[in-house]
């Protein structure tokens, strides 16, 4: 009998969506601020701890070194040097910093997740079918854009088409419209062959992926929650510490 | 149990190019008054030859199926092939929108009030392109997708599934990432993906295109469990070979009618003389690889590539466990000859154009060239590619643009560029079109503004990756002359093909690429 590889996605499509909700939240919103912190930390570490249990151990260690050293740079580049490029650099750090966390968790869920999952979990969450085909090939599509957009930057380089000859707007230019023509190209022949085989049928589909909540899920359910209710509560000025 | 009767269609034309890459829109007006209509006992298949009805595409289509049938439909590009298959999988009208008149049945149902996915659970459909007929990442999803879509039991799906690896032999490929399969993998699943629905109408749309000689033997042997197990199959391919011995029925169509209908006691008698005067591509199987061909002779001057290596990296993410490398010790490419370049689908036979182009950064080893070496950068000023989707190497907005794109950065005077570029598209039948945005030409005229620019950028050597993939035989034939005209004009050329025919046509030399 065959079996679905559980290990490709050891969480709930469901958990996923929730902590792509939550980290950036936290991350990028700052939610919190000083108060949450541990959370903020503890967020900022999970990804690589994710990326590392779905045994992308390369990708994670990497990743997570690059975070650290970034950390430690934080602690030794001065603060007040003032000087608007000092600023600049600055700010762009502290973006990084930031936004590394929240762009593996993204990379994690989209190599972890199929397309099944996906659908199957947002049928579960009640959302109706036009918002969910299209986010649905998303997943299928970012690999199809690398493909399309590694090609031209080799068709390019063999043109000897650089931005020293053309121009930084032309050398954009040459490299995005092809890749929007061949991703039109693409997705108009990927909805026929989807339509081909029943999508989008009146009938409810079903999934050969098992969806369903582990201990995983209910430990990061839980301190997703946790953060998010002990954010809601600091704005009424209700604080454990 | 499949019956088109007196099917016509007229296409409502969309935005252009977007909606057909090389589709039959732009060269298909009216209908041949020449047409010669066969009938038989069981099978009746027979066309109108009414005549003078310009923009048709179809036009009073008959095909009359019985359970189990297996029919090849072929034809010159644009004879309206793919839209008869639109037509039974319904995503003509519904999909490509257009005025269809006439019946299609199937089990005796009338399917024009049906919806897609009612059709769906009757016809299944192959597609040319894998790139765009997976809705999947992974192998086992786009398997049961079909299936899911239908709402069956996830079980029952499971049992399905692995009752058709086991059938086509291909467990080794479940659970795999689709992009990482070779292009004859990918059209097992897309087969298998099928079986999986258990449709009783197989349809299959040149499903060979992008298939080298063993890979399209192996979807001949899907092909034949099919037809023992008794489905209904209609193929639209112009290479018969591969398939030769399986129709019980050649369709041959012209401009949107059926030309000529020939049965299985004719077909077993045709020879490739034959088929060739009525533009078709051989019915005899050769593997280029055991072509008598000369990988060098002695008399050659040459190129040498030693300790060529390439190693497929794949990013920042775990490297690949089914990555391809290839190294060669010594390989010499004949100047001033067409060197065949072939070996098995996903050997690597592109990655080795890219290297010799300079294009991988991966790439290790020497290319000499009259006792120089060349380095990465120097070959990409020498060896120009033309690449199997050429709309990937066109940027400019007119024919024009796009050649005085490749003198930017040199140091040339404007009457010598234009006397340069007039000359060059004069000789590739492109002159006319010099105003035309490249992506609305044809995909023939494509590939030659491509070559023109190579030939405006002062380029050595012109490398081909599959030229003539999908294409009909006078298509297939101009490739041929195009390539034999530019080595006589003192080019260097190599392409890669696993199309035996173009070989014959026109290769001098020959390499195969073989797995470490």
């Amino acid at each position: 009998m065959l079996t679905v590889d559980r290990s490709f996605g050891f969480l709930d499509p469901r958990t996923k969506l929730l902590l792509l909700v939550t980290l950036p939240t936290f991350l990028l919103g700052g939610a919190g601020g000083e108060y949450l912190k541990p959370f903020c930390m503890g967020f900022s570490v999970l990804p690589f701890v994710l990326l590392f249990i779905s045994r992308n151990y390369l990708p994670a260690v990497s990743g997570f070194l690059v975070f650290m050293l970034m950390q430690f740079a934080g602690m030794i580049i001065p603060r007040d040097a003032g000087g608007l490029v000092h600023n600049v650099f600055l700010i762009l750090y502290e973006v990084l910093c930031l936004l590394l966390p929240c762009g593996i968790m993204a990379a994690f869920i989209m190599r972890t997740t199929t397309v099944g999952e996906f659908i199957a979990a947002m049928e579960k969450l009640k959302v109706p079918q036009f918002i969910t085909i299209p986010f649905s090939v998303m997943f299928r599509f970012f690999p199809t854009i690398m493909e399309e957009y590694r090609s031209i930057g080799r068709a390019m380089k063999m043109r000897g088409i650089t931005p020293g000859k053309v121009g930084i707007a032309g050398f954009i230019e040459y490299r995005i419209v092809p890749v929007m023509m061949s991703v039109v190209i693409i997705a108009n022949e990927l909805s026929a062959a989807a339509l081909t085989k029943g999508l989008g049928g009146k009938i409810k589909r079903t999934c050969i992926h098992r969806l369903g909540f582990g201990f995983a899920d209910f430990l990061l359910i839980a301190l997703c929650v946790t953060a998010l209710l002990l954010f809601v509560l600091s704005l009424f000025d209700v604080r454990l510490w | 149990m499949l019956k088109l009767k007196d099917v016509s269609f007229t296409y409502v034309c969309q935005s252009g190019y977007i909606a057909e890459d090389r589709g039959p829109v732009s060269n298909v007006t009216g209908t041949s008054e020449t047409a010669k209509s066969a009938q038989s006992g069981t099978a009746d298949i027979s066309e109108n030859s009414e005549s003078g009805t310009g923009g048709r595409i179809l036009n009073s289509f008959n095909l009359n199926l019985k359970k189990g049938e297996f029919v090849l439909l072929t034809g010159a590009s644009g004879c309206g092939k793919t839209t008869v298959l639109r037509l039974i999988n319904g995503l003509i009208p519904r999909y490509y929108p257009g005025k269809v008149e006439g019946c299609i049945e199937i089990n005796g149902e009338d399917i024009s009030g049906r919806e897609l996915y009612e059709i769906s659970r009757s016809v299944g459909t192959v597609f040319q392109n894998p790139r765009s007929q997976f809705f999947n990442v992974d192998t086992t999803s786009e398997m049961a997708f079909a299936c899911e879509n239908q709402g069956l039991d996830p079980k029952e799906i499971l049992k399905r599934i692995s009752v058709t690896a086991g059938k086509f032999n291909i467990e080794k490929l479940l659970n795999r990432n689709l992009f990482k399969l070779s292009g004859g993998e990918k059209q097992k699943i897309a087969c298998a993906a099928t079986d999986v629905t258990g449709t009783e109408v197989i349809l299959l749309d040149e499903p060979s295109a992008n298939l080298d000689h063993d890979a399209s033997l192996d979807l001949r042997r899907l092909m034949e469990k099919w037809k023992s197990e008794g489905k209904t199959i209609v193929v639209s391919e112009h290479r018969l070979a591969y398939l030769w011995g399986l129709p019980d029925r050649l369709v041959i169509m012209k401009n949107g009618i059926i030309d000529r209908v020939m049965e299985k006691n004719e077909l077993d008698t045709v020879t490739p003389e034959i088929l060739a005067s009525m533009g078709l591509r051989t019915n005899v199987m050769e593997n280029p690889v055991n072509m008598d061909l000369p990988d060098i002779a002695e008399a050659d001057t040459s190129i040498s590539l030693r300790n060529f290596s390439f190693r497929y990296h794949n990013g920042i993410f775990r490297k690949s466990k089914y990555s391809r490398n290839f190294g060669y010790d010594d390989v010499r490419i004949a100047l001033n000859r067409i060197t065949a370049v072939t070996g098995a689908n996903g050997i690597g036979k592109t990655t080795f154009l890219n290297c010799l182009c300079g294009l991988e950064d991966n790439c290790r080893g020497v290319v000499e060239y009259d006792c120089i070496k060349l380095d990465s950068r120097e070959r990409r000023k020498k060896f120009f590619m033309v690449m199997q989707d050429v709309n990937h190497q066109l940027f400019s907005e007119s024919v024009w643009e796009e050649l005085m794109l490749c003198f930017t950065g040199r140091n040339i005077s404007d009457a010598e560029k234009d006397r340069t570029a007039s000359e060059v598209l004069k000789k590739l039948d492109l002159y006319e079109y010099r105003d035309r945005h490249p992506m609305s030409l044809s995909g023939g005229q494509k590939q030659r503004v491509a070559i023109a620019c190579a030939l405006c950028s002062d380029r050595d050597f012109l490398l081909f990756d599959e030229p003539t993939s999908g294409l009909d035989q006078s298509h297939m034939l101009s490739v041929s002359a195009l390539l034999k005209s530019l080595r006589d004009a003192g080019k260097t050329i190599v392409v890669v093909t696993h199309d035996s025919e173009l070989i014959r046509c026109c290769c001098d030399r020959k390499i195969v690429l073989k797995r470490l």
